[in-house]
């Protein structure tokens, strides 16, 4: 329903309550990396993708689509930078007319920019109902319902919308109680539970909910939505907190349909059609922007119709426990708790690495050392991969990728491995198994030390498991993605025994609450010194190891940094994490030791058993997370002095303590705190 | 690309040793003796053939290639 221009005033954001970390929420399409789904890339929304991840993105399955093309804008915009087409400094967009109530307001705040003629309405949590009545055989009276209604009239925040009142012979058949006569306020989500929590036993506050048939309707149905006609269309204006608007950022609506999605244009809107329902039907927006700004996440969101709904995004520095700070060297948060610093001596030199993906922008301050790559993507009348247009990355997913495993720390992202020699072998969009079996060949012919394969497939492939084994023979590590899918099983080829399959975690504390990250946290997990197990992640026996793989920040095309979610931002961890111990760890200082299957397993071996035990199930995170320290400690002896010694090694020792403890938390044992509690 | 009557099948020799010539001229008989099969690539480097076939005659192609071919559905790989 349009509002009215009194009606329209800039107010504070309120953050979603069903958005925070309680892991509540319903079965949704999951944002993730996944099919690339809302990627800060500016691939249009796909089908198949991100939040479903996609991913599906949203990546898994159940991901927006969008995610494998990348979107004409993206296109046209190449690698431009992530600011392109913000107006220049000192011209800021004319502010919209001021409304006839919301004069003062919007005089008092940050101009908005607004195109056209249309109100500004600024997008918050949508305020509820709530059912206030007496419970049955409670003592109370009509009397006190009149004074509980005068009462919640004067309360701030909170509107009694109607009063329902029961026929006279029905109420007080039911034995002298009041029960039928209730109130309906509308309030926020934040009031009305205080005032549930307030209520006392004779009370009951509940909030009033739409009521549906159970019937299947033709409408649910996927081929009837997309064959709907459109029933509303959203206009909105994403901008940054200093009300500057933010193209190519994506927007995508959940409600009764599938999720509907648009890119911002230049001036930050975007409209997007409905396709069944209304802007009050819409019961998520997700607002992912293309760089250096938080994403958004807002439950039943108050949009308007006939407005520019405003959403205001913030910078990724302005989370302070993120630890992100823009044109300054910076480690991640899963860098840090896997034991990498800025000050390390460990660089990866001598170590060789090979990226899997979509290419990379080496044009990004953190990345101008990345010089070797092959685009599998664009062939010649040989078949011959192009050694030239690998630095193009359309899906921005291998930069980002490559910032974990290789920044260069200098006023950007620190990577694990930044003196590492990196091949990026680009497969994507568009990649398929034969082209994965040939960056396999590549990294056996260039006697790579560690591949990473932030992909997967829900089919398998016997071809391709032949090229991973002869790379395990070969001395190359294969680090895979386990797949963001769940609760699908684990996804080839992570599920290859030849891979090190890697599964995501995130911490508590490390992104704000009203984003989507928050919403990969599982409802009732036990998280030990905040580490969760991400929702999104596959799980299965064939999960060896677990990577940072929630909000975490790298590089983008154009030179920002995004936060992202997905296996294919933990697998890069692991990836960097193998690279430094292949370049300095004492067993592998014999340049011309034999490159085989051996030197693979030890590898493996060191990274899994300096795995701290999470206390979680090593169906999701397999050893643990990983510590650089601890691999890297003479308690992580070799193998050969570790065979001399009758015992398990540390390594064992380390792998049973995991067990027990998911174990014992499996069985509620284990102290911990709930994440986002 | 294939068109809706086809779907493409990555054809490798079950020895990914065996010279790429090998299974490159083994791909091309055998796509010779199914005419609805199509060659589509061969890439020489891993010595793995892209061939298009329809679905139906799809056991004829394996047929013609022997058992020492691995013939799959040449599946798209997804970012995660």
């Amino acid at each position: 329903m349009a509002k009215s221009p009194s009606d329209i005033a800039l107010v504070d954001v309120v953050p979603p309550a069903a958005a925070s970390t309680n892991g509540d929420a319903a079965p949704i399409p999951m944002p993730t990396n996944d099919d690339a789904a809302p990627r800060a890339t500016g691939p249009t929304a796909a089908a198949g993708g991100a939040p479903a991840a996609a991913d599906g993105d949203p990546g898994s399955a159940t991901a927006p689509a969008g995610a494998d093309e990348p979107s004409a804008a993206a296109a046209n915009a190449g690698n431009g930078a992530p600011g392109a087409g913000r107006p220049a400094p000192g011209k800021r967009p004319q502010p919209a007319p001021a409304q006839k109530a919301g004069a003062a307001v919007l005089a008092m705040k940050p101009q908005q920019a607004s195109p056209g003629d249309s109100p500004v309405h600024e997008v918050g949590a949508r305020r509820k109902q709530f059912i206030i009545a007496a419970r049955a055989g409670a003592n109370l009276n009509p009397m006190a319902v009149d004074m509980l209604h005068s009462q919640l009239d004067h309360l701030p925040d909170v509107k009694v919308v109607r009063r329902v009142r029961p026929s006279v012979v029905g109420t007080f058949g039911l034995g002298g109680g009041v029960a039928g006569d209730m109130i309906v306020a509308e309030t926020t989500a934040e009031r009305g539970l205080e005032l549930q929590a307030t209520a006392g036993p004779g009370l009951i506050v509940e909030e009033n909910r739409e009521l549906t048939h159970l019937a299947l309707s033709p409408l649910d149905t996927a081929a009837a939505a997309s064959a709907q006609p459109v029933t509303d269309s959203i206009r909105l204006q994403v901008t940054d907190d200093a009300r500057q608007p933010l193209p190519r950022a994506q927007v995508i609506l959940y409600g009764r349909n599938w999720p509907a999605q648009g890119e911002t244009a230049g001036d930050g809107t975007a409209s997007v059609d409905i396709r069944g329902g209304t802007a009050q039907s819409i019961q998520y927006m997700y607002v992912k922007p293309f760089a250096n700004d938080w994403e958004r996440w807002v439950t039943d969101p108050d949009l308007a119709d006939g407005s520019i709904n405003a959403v205001t995004l913030r910078p990724l520095a302005s989370f302070d426990d993120a630890g992100f700070t823009p044109n300054a060297p910076f480690v991640g948060w899963g860098q840090r708790q896997m034991g990498l610093t800025t000050q390390t001596t460990l660089d990866g030199a001598g170590a060789r690495i090979g990226i899997i993906d979509s290419g990379c922008d080496n044009q990004h301050p953190a990345l101008t050392h990345v010089q070797k790559g092959l685009d599998y993507t664009n062939k010649d009348q040989n078949d011959d991969p192009d050694a030239q247009s690998w630095t193009t990355d359309q899906l921005g997913h291998g930069t980002h990728c490559a910032g974990v495993i290789t920044g260069n720390g200098q006023n950007g992202i620190r990577g694990f491995a930044p003196k590492a020699e990196v091949h990026v072998l680009k497969l994507f969009p568009g990649g398929f198994f034969d082209d994965l079996s040939r960056g396999l060949k590549y990294a056996i012919d260039n006697k790579l030390d560690v591949v990473n394969c932030s992909l997967g497939s829900p089919e398998p492939s016997d071809a391709v498991r032949q090229w991973m084994n002869l790379a395990r023979q070969a001395g190359v590590v294969v680090v895979v993605a386990a797949g963001n899918s769940a609760p699908d099983p684990v996804q080839f080829p992570a599920n290859a025994p030849e891979a090190l399959a890697v599964g995501a975690v995130g911490m508590q504390n490390t992104f704000p609450p009203d984003t989507y990250h928050a919403q990969t946290v599982p409802q009732g997990t036990v998280a030990v010194n905040g580490i969760f197990p991400a929702r999104f992640s596959c799980a299965g026996p064939e999960v060896r190891i677990a990577g940072p793989g929630v909000a975490v920040i790298s590089s983008v095309p154009g030179g920002g940094y995004a936060a992202w979610d997905g296996t294919s931002m933990a697998a890069p961890h692991i990836t960097g994490l193998i690279a430094l111990l292949a370049a300095h760890h004492p067993d592998f200082a014999d340049r011309s030791a034999p490159r085989n299957a051996a030197r693979v397993d030890r590898l493996i071996s060191l990274a899994m058993g300096s795995a701290m035990p999470l206390g979680l199930d090593a169906r999701q995170v397999g050893a643990g997370l990983p510590s650089l320290v601890t691999a890297m400690s003479p308690a992580m002896a070799r193998p050969a002095a570790a065979a001399a010694t009758p015992g398990a090694s540390p390594a064992d020792v380390n792998r049973i303590i995991s067990l027990v403890m998911a174990q014992l938390a499996a069985q509620g044992a284990v102290p911990g705190q709930r994440p986002g509690a | 690309m294939p068109d809706e009557s086809e779907q493409e099948f990555t054809v490798s020799p079950r020895d990914v040793t065996a010279p790429a010539a090998a299974t490159q001229a083994a791909v091309q008989n055998a796509v010779a003796e199914v005419e609805s099969a199509r060659l589509v690539v061969f890439h020489r480097d891993i010595g793995q053939a892209i061939v298009a076939v329809p679905p139906d005659e799809l056991d004829r192609l394996k047929t013609a290639l022997g058992p020492d071919f691995l013939v799959d559905p040449r599946a798209p790989l997804r970012l995660n």
